[in-house]
C-alpha cells in the first residue's frame, strides 16, 4: 500500500505537468504579489496597533470555536449521511452543500432572518430568555460555523462513503460493540479526511467576511474580526489592509504547517 | 450587500469596456456612483440617455471608497460621484480630476423599525442602555458624517455595530435587529413603509452643519468618452437632474 | 478450545438469486463450502457469522441458538448481532486495522472484550508466536506481505478463542506459490487448534488439504456433500466432477460391462485424467475400438484432440471418440508439456487411449 506512490508517479503522463504549474502559479501569484507589495518600511507601526491585536484573538478565537462546533455536530451528521438508509438522505446531503455556494451575505441574511432578534427561532429565543445572538461574538461563531461546517461534513462523508463498514465489520466479529468500533475502528480510519476537512473548515471560517458583517456587524473587540479590519481598512488606507492580510497570511501558513507535521505523520494525509 | 454591489459594479465596468469597442456610431458613457446614489442616478442616467438618444451610459455603483479605488486602479470611467469630498480629494490628488462640483447635500436621520420599539424621539435616546444602535463605521463617509454629528451634538452612544456602508445600517434597521440606525434622510425616504425617520434637530458647527455630507460629482480628465462627460455633470447639475435628487430627499448643494 | 458443533440452514433471497442450503460442522471438524463465484458461499458465510440478514433459518452452535427465523414449530425468532456471536471470522481481504500494529490489532478482540491492556497484548504476543510471527509485531498492515497479513488476521480472529472459525477465500488473494505456503500453515493451525471451521473456497486443492467434509454449492444449492476423498472419486454431476478436475461420463451404454452395476439403473462412470494414457496414432495404423489384450485389462479405442488446457505442470486434453468409437466417451486426458511442446499433440490429432479398467469409478446416478 504505501510503496504504490512511486510507480503511481511514474505512470503519470507529461501533460499534466503544464497546467499543474499554471494552477500554482495562479493560485499563489496573488499571495507573492501580497508579500512583494507590502508597505515594509510601516510594517511595524501599522501592525502595533491594539485594535489589529484584538481582531487577531478574536479570529483565532472564533474559527477555532467554529471548529469545533463544526465538528461535534459535522461528524454525527456525516456519519448519518454516509451509513444510514433513512429518507431524504440524497436532499439532505445537498442542502449540507448549500451554504458552500451560497454567497456569504446571503447565507448573513438567512441567519439573522432565523436567529435574529425578530427572526424565525431568535424571536423565541429573545422572548422567551432574553438572549440575542446578532451583534455578539457567538453570532460571529454562529456566522463561520454556517459557511465552514460543510466542508468538514463533505471531507468526512466522503472518507466514510469509501469506508463502506469494512473494517466495521470485521471489528463485528472480533466482538466489539458499536461504541468500541466507532471510537476504535471507525474514527482512527477517518482521522486523516477528519483532520483535513477540520483544517479547511478552520481555514475557511477564519477568511470568512460576509455573513460576518451581515449577521454580527462589526464592533471591534466584540465581532470585528482581522478580514472585517481588512475591509475597513481598505476604505481608507489600502497599505494597511495589505499589511493586515499578511498577518492573516503568516498565521493561516505558521498554522497549516505546524498541524501537517503533528497530524501528518504515519498517516495517508 | 456590499460585496454584491462590488460585482455589479465590475460587471458593469467590463460590459462598458466591451461596448465601447463595438457600438460604433453609438456612444458609451460609463458612471460610476456612490451606492447611496442607486435610485436617482439610474433615473437620471435614463433622463440623460432620453434626452441623447446616441448614448448609452452604463452605471458602475459601488462604495464611494470603492469607487475610488477602481477608478485609482485604472478602470476606464467618464464620470464619477461620491459621497463625500474626502473620497473624491484621493482622486483630485492623483490629479485624475480637476475641480469636482458639488451637485447635491444629504444629512442624517435616525431610522427605527417600524412601531419604534424602543421609543427613540431624538438623538439623547441613543445613548439610553438597553437601546441598540447600529451606525456606520468612522472610515467610511457616513460615519465619518455621524462622528462629526455626535461630537458636536455632545453625545456618546455605544453601538452594537459598525456597518461598512449606509446601506447595511438601513438593513439591520429593517429587519428589526436594532432599535435604530443613523442613515441618509434619503435611505429612509428610499425605505419607506419599512423603517421610520426621526428627523434631527439642527446641530449647527463651525462649518455649517454637523451631520451634514455633500456629494461631489467630476468628469475624469481622460474620459474615454470626452467632453460628453462635462455634458453629462452639466445634466446632473441641471433642473432635470436636481429635480430627481430633490424628489429623492437630497439637499441642494 | 471447546469446540462445538455448527448446525445452518440458511435461506437468503437477493433478487433472482435464492441461496437455500444446509451446513453441519461436527464439533472440531472443518467444512468447506466449495463452489464458483456466485454460488452464494460468501452470503452463508455472511449470514452464519451475523453480517447478513437471513430469509429463513437457523444456525446453532453448540447448542446456542444464534439465529432462527421462520421457526416450523413456532418458536420466537433470534437474531444475535454479530459481535455476540463469539464466531471468528478471516476475510478474503484480511481487513487489518491500519491504524494498529499487528500485535494492537491481533489484541483487539480482547481489549474489545475488556481485558486489560497489559494482559491484552501479552495473550496476543502468545499467539503471534504461536504462528510463527512474533518478529512481525510492531509492524503496520501495510508493511506486511499478503501471506503475512492474511496469518495475522488468522491470529487476530483466534485470540478470542471463537466457538467457531468462519474463513471466507482465506487464500484466494495470495500468488500461487504464498497460496500453497499459507495454506499448509493453515492447515497445521487448524489441527493445532481443533476448532470447529466452516472454510469457504473456490479451490478444490483448499478443500481437499483443509478439510474433512465438502458440500458443494452450486446455483445456491448443496449439489453434493460428503468427505473430499469420495467427492473427488465420485462426482455427482459434470459439474462437480470438472470442478474436482475428474472426467466423469455416463457409463449406461458403454458396449463392455464395467463393475458390478445391476442393468438397468443409471451408472456414472469417473476417471482420473492422469489415469488414461495417450499415444499419437500411427498413420494407417487400423482403427482400434477394442477391449485390449486378452484378460480385457483395459479399454482401448481412437479418439482426435479437440481441446487443450494449459494448467501449471501439466497439459489438460479432451479427446473426443472418432466416429467409429460406438459408444466410448469423451475423455479428459492428463499430457506433459513437453509432448506439446514438441509439436507432437495440437488440436486435431489422432490419438489412441488406453484405460484400465481398475482406473474407472462406476457409480449409481443419485
Amino acid at each position: 500500500m504505501t510503496g504504490a506512490s512511486a510507480p503511481a508517479e511514474a505512470r503519470l503522463p507529461a501533460a499534466v505537468h503544464g497546467p499543474a504549474a499554471l494552477g500554482l502559479v495562479f493560485l499563489v501569484l496573488p499571495l507573492v504579489a501580497l508579500v512583494v507589495r507590502a508597505p515594509w518600511g510601516r510594517l511595524l507601526p501599522l501592525l502595533a496597533s491594539p485594535e489589529l491585536v484584538d481582531a487577531l484573538v478574536l479570529s483565532l478565537g472564533t474559527a477555532t470555536a467554529a471548529t469545533v462546533v463544526s465538528t461535534v455536530c459535522g461528524v454525527p451528521l456525516a456519519l448519518v449521511l454516509a451509513r444510514t438508509r433513512l429518507p431524504g438522505r440524497g436532499v439532505a446531503r445537498a442542502l449540507v452543500t448549500v451554504p458552500v455556494v451560497l454567497p456569504p451575505v446571503v447565507g448573513g441574511v438567512a441567519l439573522l432572518l432565523a436567529l435574529g432578534r425578530s427572526g424565525l427561532v431568535g424571536r423565541h429565543l429573545d422572548v422567551w430568555f432574553g438572549v440575542s445572538i446578532p451583534f455578539t461574538t457567538v453570532a460571529v461563531v454562529v456566522a463561520q460555523t454556517f459557511v465552514a461546517m460543510p466542508f468538514l461534513v463533505l471531507a468526512v462523508d466522503g472518507a466514510l462513503r469509501g469506508l463502506d463498514g469494512r473494517l466495521e465489520e470485521a471489528a463485528a466479529t472480533l466482538g466489539a460493540s458499536r461504541g468500541y468500533t466507532f471510537l476504535h475502528v471507525t474514527l482512527p480510519a477517518l482521522r486523516p479526511s477528519l483532520v483535513a476537512g477540520a483544517v479547511l473548515c478552520w481555514a475557511r471560517a477564519l477568511g470568512e467576511f460576509g455573513a460576518t458583517i451581515t449577521f454580527a456587524g462589526n464592533f471591534p473587540g466584540t465581532t470585528r474580526t482581522v478580514p472585517l479590519q481588512v475591509y475597513l481598512a481598505l476604505q481608507r488606507d489600502p497599505d494597511a489592509a495589505v499589511a493586515l492580510s499578511l498577518v492573516l497570511l503568516a498565521v493561516c501558513v505558521v498554522v497549516l504547517v505546524l498541524l501537517r507535521d503533528r497530524w501528518s505523520k504515519g498517516s495517508a494525509l | 450587500m456590499v460585496l454584491l454591489v462590488t460585482g455589479a459594479a465590475v460587471a458593469a465596468c467590463s460590459q462598458a469596456a466591451g461596448g465601447q469597442e463595438e457600438t460604433g456610431s453609438g456612444r458609451t458613457l460609463v458612471v460610476l456612483a456612490a451606492a447611496s446614489l442607486t435610485e436617482t442616478f439610474t433615473m437620471i442616467a435614463e433622463d440623460f440617455e432620453a434626452a441623447h438618444p446616441d448614448v448609452e451610459v452604463e452605471l458602475g455603483l459601488a462604495g464611494s471608497a470603492e469607487v475610488v479605488q477602481q477608478v485609482l486602479a485604472g478602470a476606464p470611467a467618464d464620470v464619477v460621484a461620491t459621497a463625500s469630498t474626502s473620497t473624491m480629494d484621493l482622486l483630485t490628488d492623483a490629479v485624475l480630476v480637476t475641480a469636482p462640483r458639488t451637485f447635491a447635500t444629504n444629512t442624517l436621520e435616525i431610522a427605527v423599525p417600524v412601531g419604534d420599539p424602543a421609543g427613540v424621539e431624538g438623538l439623547p435616546d441613543l445613548a439610553r442602555p438597553g437601546v441598540t444602535v447600529a451606525v456606520c463605521a468612522p472610515e467610511v463617509p457616513c460615519g465619518e458624517a455621524t462622528r462629526d454629528l455626535l461630537t458636536t451634538a455632545g453625545i456618546d452612544i455605544v453601538p452594537v455595530t459598525l456597518e461598512t456602508d449606509v446601506r447595511a445600517v438601513l438593513t439591520k434597521v429593517r429587519l428589526g435587529e436594532v432599535d435604530a440606525g443613523l442613515v441618509y434622510r434619503t435611505d429612509v425616504r428610499a425605505a419607506a413603509g419599512d423603517v421610520t425617520g426621526v428627523p434631527l434637530a439642527p446641530v449647527v458647527d463651525a462649518s455649517g452643519g454637523a451631520g451634514r455630507t455633500t456629494y461631489p460629482v467630476a468628469a475624469l480628465a481622460d474620459a474615454p468618452a470626452g467632453d460628453l462627460a462635462e455634458v453629462f455633470v452639466e445634466h446632473v447639475l441641471g433642473p432635470r437632474g436636481q429635480a430627481v435628487l430633490a424628489d429623492a430627499g437630497f439637499g441642494p448643494p | 478450545m471447546t469446540p462445538g458443533g455448527l448446525q445452518a440452514r440458511v435461506r437468503v433471497e437477493k433478487g433472482s438469486f435464492a441461496l437455500d442450503v444446509d451446513v453441519r460442522a461436527d464439533a472440531g471438524q472443518v467444512v468447506a463450502v466449495l463452489g464458483p463465484n456466485g454460488a452464494g458461499k460468501t452470503t452463508l458465510l455472511r449470514a452464519v457469522a451475523g453480517l447478513e440478514r437471513v430469509g429463513s433459518g437457523s444456525v446453532v452452535l453448540g447448542g446456542r441458538v444464534l439465529e432462527r427465523s421462520g421457526s416450523a414449530t413456532g418458536e420466537p425468532d433470534v437474531r444475535l448481532p454479530a459481535a455476540d456471536r463469539r464466531l471468528g471470522v478471516v476475510f478474503q481481504d484480511h481487513r487489518l486495522f491500519d491504524h494498529l500494529d499487528v500485535l494492537g490489532n491481533t489484541a483487539f478482540g480482547l481489549r474489545a472484550a475488556g481485558v486489560p491492556a497489559a494482559r491484552a497484548r501479552e495473550d496476543a504476543s502468545r499467539w503471534l508466536d504461536r504462528l510463527g510471527l512474533a518478529g512481525l509485531a510492531a509492524r503496520r498492515p501495510g508493511e506486511l506481505s499478503g501471506g503475512q497479513a492474511q496469518r495475522v488476521a488468522l491470529a487476530r480472529a483466534l485470540v478470542t478463542g471463537p466457538d467457531a472459525l468462519l474463513l471466507d477465500e482465506p487464500l484466494a488473494a495470495l500468488d500461487a506459490e504464498t497460496r500453497a505456503h499459507v495454506r499448509r500453515d493453515l492447515a497445521r493451525h487448524l489441527a493445532d487448534v481443533r476448532t470447529t471451521a466452516l472454510l469457504v473456497t473456490h479451490d478444490p486443492l483448499d478443500a481437499m488439504i483443509l478439510a474433512q467434509h465438502v458440500v458443494v454449492l452450486e446455483g445456491g444449492r448443496a449439489a453434493q456433500s460428503g468427505t473430499p476423498a469420495d467427492v473427488a472419486a465420485r462426482p455427482a454431476s459434470p459439474y462437480v466432477a470438472s470442478l474436482v478436475g475428474t472426467g466423469l461420463f455416463s457409463a449406461d451404454h458403454l458396449p463392455d460391462r464395467l463393475g458390478e452395476v445391476v442393468p438397468g439403473t443409471r451408472t456414472l462412470a469417473a476417471v482420473r485424467p492422469s489415469a488414461v494414457v495417450l499415444r499419437v496414432t500411427e498413420p494407417g495404423e487400423p482403427s482400434t475400438t477394442r477391449s485390449s489384450g486378452a484378460g480385457q485389462e483395459a479399454l482401448v479405442w481412437d479418439g482426435r484432440i479437440s481441446l487443450l488446457e494449459m494448467h501449471t505442470d501439466r497439459v489438460r486434453v479432451l479427446v473426443d471418440p472418432l466416429p467409429g468409437a460406438t459408444g466410448r466417451p469423451s475423455a479428459w486426458v492428463d499430457v506433459h508439456p513437453a509432448d506439446v511442446a514438441s509439436g507432437r499433440l495440437h488440436e486435431g490429432t489422432p490419438v489412441t487411449l488406453t484405460l484400465p479398467r481398475d482406473e474407472i469409478a462406476v457409480y449409481p446416478r443419485t
